[in-house]
């Protein structure tokens, strides 16, 4: 393993090979960090929470968007690997397991998850914050699901 | 009270699944502990406090949304002086501090105070409304 900083950036592209701003905080989680997850463990009963430790080193985002390699927090960011990775809004109809669901509050893109199943409520594998891994209905979860939105990469 | 008195336990939770730093803003803004640090303590002793806290390495998930907790408490108060001080500082060891700071100095707004006089008694001597946010109003009504 090289020497690696304890906060660094990734060079990490869009498709149109814009850099997309990112930080990898790799500094050890926290006295209490394990509790709170626990504590979300138990409070989302229904959901499945994978086995992973809390990390800052990725977010939702950076799973959605950067295959768990980095944390990604600014919602321009993310609109613009929107838009350079021509990424197509659909309807909740036709969402498919691959496709991505985005949490926005206010302008602000809060969350993100790829779809992993579907159905009348569509199941969502994300990262809460730098907390764990979990497999959740897309309105079960602690972010607002009042408005959401679904998107595919159809090329 | 002193401001590291409070309970920050909500607080906590909200950052334990913050992806942005938007996410969390919001949360504090809703939390009843920034309010209440707001008014429990002064403006100089909140930054007082800022200035050491950020100077460390959080040592627990307590300690790491603090100085959070601490910025949006000054964004509450009716001057905007300690909140330009506390952005002033140096913070980079908490990765969201200068931002959120920049942001709440950008959204800030005063809490007005009016007196109003109304003629005729009233049962209770002084009624005071508190504010949602600092955009509204706070209304004292004065016998």
């Amino acid at each position: 393993m090289p020497f690696l900083s304890l906060r660094s950036e990734l060079s990490l592209h869009t498709r149109c090979e814009n850099q997309i701003q990112n930080e990898i905080d790799r500094r050890p989680s926290r006295a209490g960090d394990q509790r709170l997850c626990d504590d979300y463990r138990r409070d989302y009963p229904n959901a499945q929470h994978r086995p992973t430790a809390p990390t800052r080193q990725y977010n939702c985002h950076g799973l959605t968007f950067a295959c768990r390699r980095t944390w990604i927090w600014k919602s321009s960011e993310v609109a613009k690997i929107l838009i350079d990775d021509e990424y197509q809004r659909i309807e909740l109809r036709d969402v498919l397991p691959g496709d991505i669901v985005l949490y926005t509050q206010n302008g602000d893109i809060e969350h993100s998850g790829i779809v992993i199943k579907t159905g009348y409520v569509p199941i969502i594998l994300s990262k809460w914050g730098p907390a764990h891994e979990v497999v959740h209905r897309v309105n079960d979860c602690p972010y607002d699901a009042a408005q959401i939105s679904y998107h595919r990469i159809t090329r | 009270m002193k401001p590291a008195d409070f309970d920050l336990s909500n607080a906590s939770r909200a950052y334990a699944v913050a992806n942005t730093p938007f996410f969390l803003l919001r949360k504090l803004q809703s939390d009843p502990s920034a309010r209440a640090i707001c008014e429990a303590c002064p403006g100089h002793e909140i930054v007082e406090e800022l200035r050491s806290l950020v100077a460390a390495e959080p040592l627990d998930a307590i300690e790491a949304v603090r100085p959070y907790v601490y910025l949006v408490s000054l964004w509450f108060k009716p001057e905007i002086d300690h909140l330009q001080e506390a952005a002033k500082l140096e913070a980079s060891i908490h990765i969201w501090y200068s931002y959120l700071a920049e942001v709440l100095l950008e959204t800030y707004s005063p809490v007005q105070q009016q007196l109003m006089e109304v003629p005729g008694a009233l049962a209770a001597p002084a009624v005071s409304v508190g504010a949602d946010s600092p955009t509204m109003s706070r209304t004292i009504i004065a016998p």
